[in-house]
């Protein structure tokens, strides 16, 4: 079954991807490769490889090559170590792109969640009109317009909605002008661009969801989720041109907020935490000082660095449309991290700044029983400031 | 398709030894363990993923019997076709054997897997203040079975020598499926011929290396970190003979060419001053050692006409150094879609007729050649930056990369320090050794390989 594949869009990286010169560098990072037992096809190496097989019609599109071209987390770990400074993540987006356009991707999980998000507007399948569920009736008066928007993202509305409530709480303490879309808010596209399901979001999703937001007044949208904060921050841009609103991670507004002290922490919170990169926020955009300066303005905190941090973070092994295609793997990714990095700092709390991470993490604990508790950006914020009693307390 | 019928029974077989999820047959399977990181390309038939030495004994015993050809293969980082199935038939991908099984401080040794990544032993091996000195750039990939086998160096090898000085005894599989056992436990071993070094070096061809025994030391408690410029890279070169006739051996001494450092500047925005050569260099030892030593160094140094040269003051500024060195590789990548890493080896007394000549060669052949390489010992990677797509271009370097090869002979060197033969070299060894050493290679090799199973096709040694 021999076809003329013609990859069109990735005609860009035709000459990147043969400038590979497969000097293996990349092996020590891919948190895949490390599981599947280093076997070579599991590798960013071996995912060029595919990628130019298919390209010179060397090889077809089998199941088996889709699921491989599938069996990546896109946390770009491997770019920090390639010689020729190969984007492969964004190579391996370009090529689920292709094999959905050829009809052979994205594979059957993914097509599942996809038919979701066009049903329920999520992921999950949950319903559009319990979105805004997470939201606590005292709180949800808010304004139709304001300057500021917080999106709060698909999982942090139907799976960690501790994240929602505490982002919520201190915008209101810091007496932001603010609002929240809603019911109105859906799926940013972010699960469909990673999974090479591009051309729906430019048409639909992004245009949506940015009218929605224009229609609304906001000049800034905050996000705590990573995987929104960049499919607005950088890929609505490059479908649709530089937006009518400012992008900004919850972690650079807390920034901001701290520094404007907008927000106050009153009492010592005396807590040993660490800090997760996620991978979208970090090594995809760079922020990696915000988070840490926010945890390091909190009296009483003992904050620890892990070994590997910043652009040498370990991936979660929750992007990419990973961990909905290969539970198991991913959570077990996820301890991986926990075991190698976070425990070793012997700390009471991870912290970290995407939904995503808090979820696979909290997943690996309890697989794990591990006596570590994880918490998003905004829950310890929340918690330093000290006004609520009703979030857990930590030891 | 006769292919596969062929080897249909032969995967039943290997199923059976390893797992039917150890053994790989689909097309997209093979075609990534087609390549190495050479330029050359072929694909096997078959992937075998062995996880102890039993598997791998049955494997080749298989192999043997059914006349199947087999390649050893690590992490896949050699550059010279080592890991290439150039005749097809099974390719033995060792990176799941990655135990460390002993770390032995009163001994001084540890004892390995093949497929353990040179990083992580060296990881490993600090948490107990030591070390095994070989070490190769590709650490962070490479395994020490593929070190080994190739008898990887890197900076080190100036001080301690290369894989092949590190090496106590070995478990090898022959090709008939046999196991043996080679040299032994002990820091000291005169017992029978030393097939120890034998297999260290054989580039896969005389048998699966399955266990190694190898020597370590102390991490060294100080170390001086040294830089230097020169306006002429022979003088460069020179520096090396006359600090060893100060009785000094520095720990690593490598050189960057111009071409070199503008590129790492460039990629890593440093600022390293932009001479014709710069020199970093490193004492290790006892504190006062170190200053003592250091102290002769500097003043060989500025005798040889080195300038600007300093000690790296802070810790930062050795890593500095030491990323700079390292991002070389990666810098020059920048340059141009193909690099070919050369790493002929001369006699110090030499260097600077040979850097000399490399850059005739470079003007000659009006390709770009970026120079570095562990000049202390004599061992230089001058990198041809070239595109193996422009089949002119591709002639040129091509030829100019033999001539480069052929002036190291000349000059009393060695056409590969620590990279090995492979595919790459395998028409100079006979230029090197002269017809009769090398026909006592294919001697060996038919006497260990009758059936000529065992990465056929490598070295020039035959079909």
């Amino acid at each position: 079954m021999k076809r003329n594949l013609k990859l069109p869009a990735l005609k860009q990286y035709e000459e990147k991807i043969y400038s590979c010169m497969r000097c293996g560098f990349c092996r020590s990072t891919c948190p895949i490769l490390l599981k599947r037992d280093m076997e070579e096809t599991f590798s960013p190496r071996g995912r060029i490889l595919l990628i130019r097989g298919l390209m010179s019609n060397e090889l077809d599109p089998s199941t088996r090559l889709v699921e491989k071209i599938y069996s990546c987390t896109t946390c770009r770990h491997c770019y920090s170590t390639c010689p020729p400074r190969l984007e492969i993540d964004r190579i391996v987006e370009a090529t689920r792109n292709q094999l959905v356009k050829l009809g052979v991707a994205p594979p059957k999980a993914h097509r599942a969640i996809t038919s979701k998000i066009e049903s329920e507007n999520n992921p999950f399948g949950e319903p559009k009109n319990a979105r805004a569920r997470w939201l606590e009736s005292e709180e949800s008066v808010l304004p139709e317009k304001a300057e500021v928007l917080y999106w709060a993202g698909c999982m942090a509305s139907y799976r960690t909605q501790a994240t929602a409530r505490a982002t919520v709480r201190i915008l209101k303490h810091a007496g932001v002008n603010f609002t929240i879309l809603g019911k109105e808010e859906g799926c940013c596209g972010s699960f469909l661009l990673r999974t090479g399901q591009r051309d729906v979001v430019e048409n639909k999703y992004a245009k949506v969801n940015v009218a929605k937001i224009a229609d609304r007044g906001a000049k800034t949208v905050v996000t705590a989720c990573a995987g929104c904060f960049r499919t607005f921050h950088d890929e609505y841009p490059e479908m649709l041109g530089t937006l009518p609103f400012e992008v900004l991670h919850v972690s650079q507004y807390l920034e901001g907020l701290v520094k404007a002290r907008r927000i106050g922490f009153s009492k010592e919170l005396t807590m040993k935490v660490t800090y997760h990169d996620p991978c979208h926020l970090g090594r995809h955009l760079s922020i990696y000082e915000p988070p840490r300066n926010v945890m390091n303005a909190i009296p009483g905190i003992v904050f620890s660095e892990m070994v590997k941090s910043h652009e040498e973070s370990r991936c979660c092994g929750a992007g990419g449309g990973f961990r909905s295609a290969f539970p198991e793997l991913s959570v077990s990714v996820a301890m991986d991290r926990l075991k190698l990095d976070v425990l070793p700092t012997s700390v009471d709390a991870v912290v970290t700044a995407c939904p995503f991470c808090v979820k696979n993490f909290e997943d690996a604990v309890k697989r794990g029983g591990m006596r570590l508790q994880v918490l998003d950006l905004p829950e310890l914020v929340w918690k330093a400031m000290g006004i609520d009693r009703s979030l857990p307390s930590v030891a | 398709m006769i292919r596969k019928r062929k080897f249909k029974s032969v995967i039943q077989k290997l199923r059976r030894i390893v797992g039917p999820q150890n053994v790989l047959t689909a097309a997209e399977e093979l075609y990534c363990y087609s390549r190495d990181s050479s330029s050359f390309s072929a694909m096997p038939d078959i992937v075998v993923r062995p996880h102890d030495v039993r598997q791998v004994a049955r494997i080749v015993k298989l192999a043997n019997r059914s006349l199947i050809p087999i390649t050893p293969r690590g992490a896949g980082t050699n550059l010279t076709g080592a890991a290439i199935p150039l005749r097809g038939g099974i390719v033995v991908d060792l990176s799941g054997m990655n135990r460390i099984l002993e770390i032995d401080r009163t001994n001084l040794r540890t004892i390995v897997e093949p497929g353990v990544v040179h990083a992580d032993l060296e990881r490993e091996l600090a948490k107990y203040r030591l070390f095994w000195p070989p070490d190769p750039a590709s650490t962070d990939a490479c395994t020490i079975g593929g070190v080994l086998a190739e008898s990887g160096g890197g900076m080190r090898a100036l001080k301690y020598g290369t894989a092949r000085d590190w090496v106590l005894g070995l478990e090898v599989v022959l090709p008939n499926g046999k196991l043996i056992r080679t040299g032994s436990q002990t820091l000291k071993c005169a017992s029978g011929f030393d097939l120890t070094r034998l297999f260290t070096r054989s580039e896969g061809m005389l048998g699966i290396i399955v266990k190694a025994v190898l020597k370590l030391r102390p991490l060294p408690e100080s170390l001086i970190r040294i830089t230097g410029t020169y306006d002429e890279l022979e003088s460069a070169g020179s520096t090396v003979g006359k600090i060893f006739e100060a009785g000094i051996v520095p720990t690593i001494m490598e050189i960057l060419d111009k071409p070199t450092i503008e590129a790492v500047n460039k990629f890593l925005k440093l600022k390293l001053p932009e001479a014709n050569a710069l020199i970093i260099l490193d004492i290790d030892g006892t504190e006062e050692e170190c200053e003592k030593l250091a102290k002769k160094v500097e003043a060989v140094m500025v005798e040889m006409g080195a300038k600007n040269v300093r000690r790296a003051a802070t810790a930062k500024e050795m890593e500095d150094l030491y990323s700079a060195r390292k991002a070389a590789f990666p810098a020059l990548c920048q340059l141009k879609p193909t690099i070919l890493i050369e790493d002929i080896t001369v006699p110090v007394s030499e260097l600077s007729s040979m850097l000399k000549r490399i850059q005739e060669l470079s003007r000659k052949y009006g390709v770009l050649i970026a120079t570095l390489g562990h000049v202390g010992d004599g061992n230089l990677h001058p990198n041809i930056c070239t595109d193996d797509s422009n089949p002119e271009e591709w002639r040129r370097a091509m030829k100019c990369f033999r001539e480069i090869c052929e002036s190291a002979i000349e000059l009393g060197g060695t056409i590969s320090g620590e990279h090995g033969i492979g595919i790459a070299k395998a028409a100079l060894l006979e230029e090197e050794y002269g017809r009769e050493a090398v026909k006592v290679m294919r001697d060996i090799k038919r006497v260990l390989d009758p059936n000529n199973i065992m990465n056929p096709g490598k070295m020039g040694l035959g079909a």
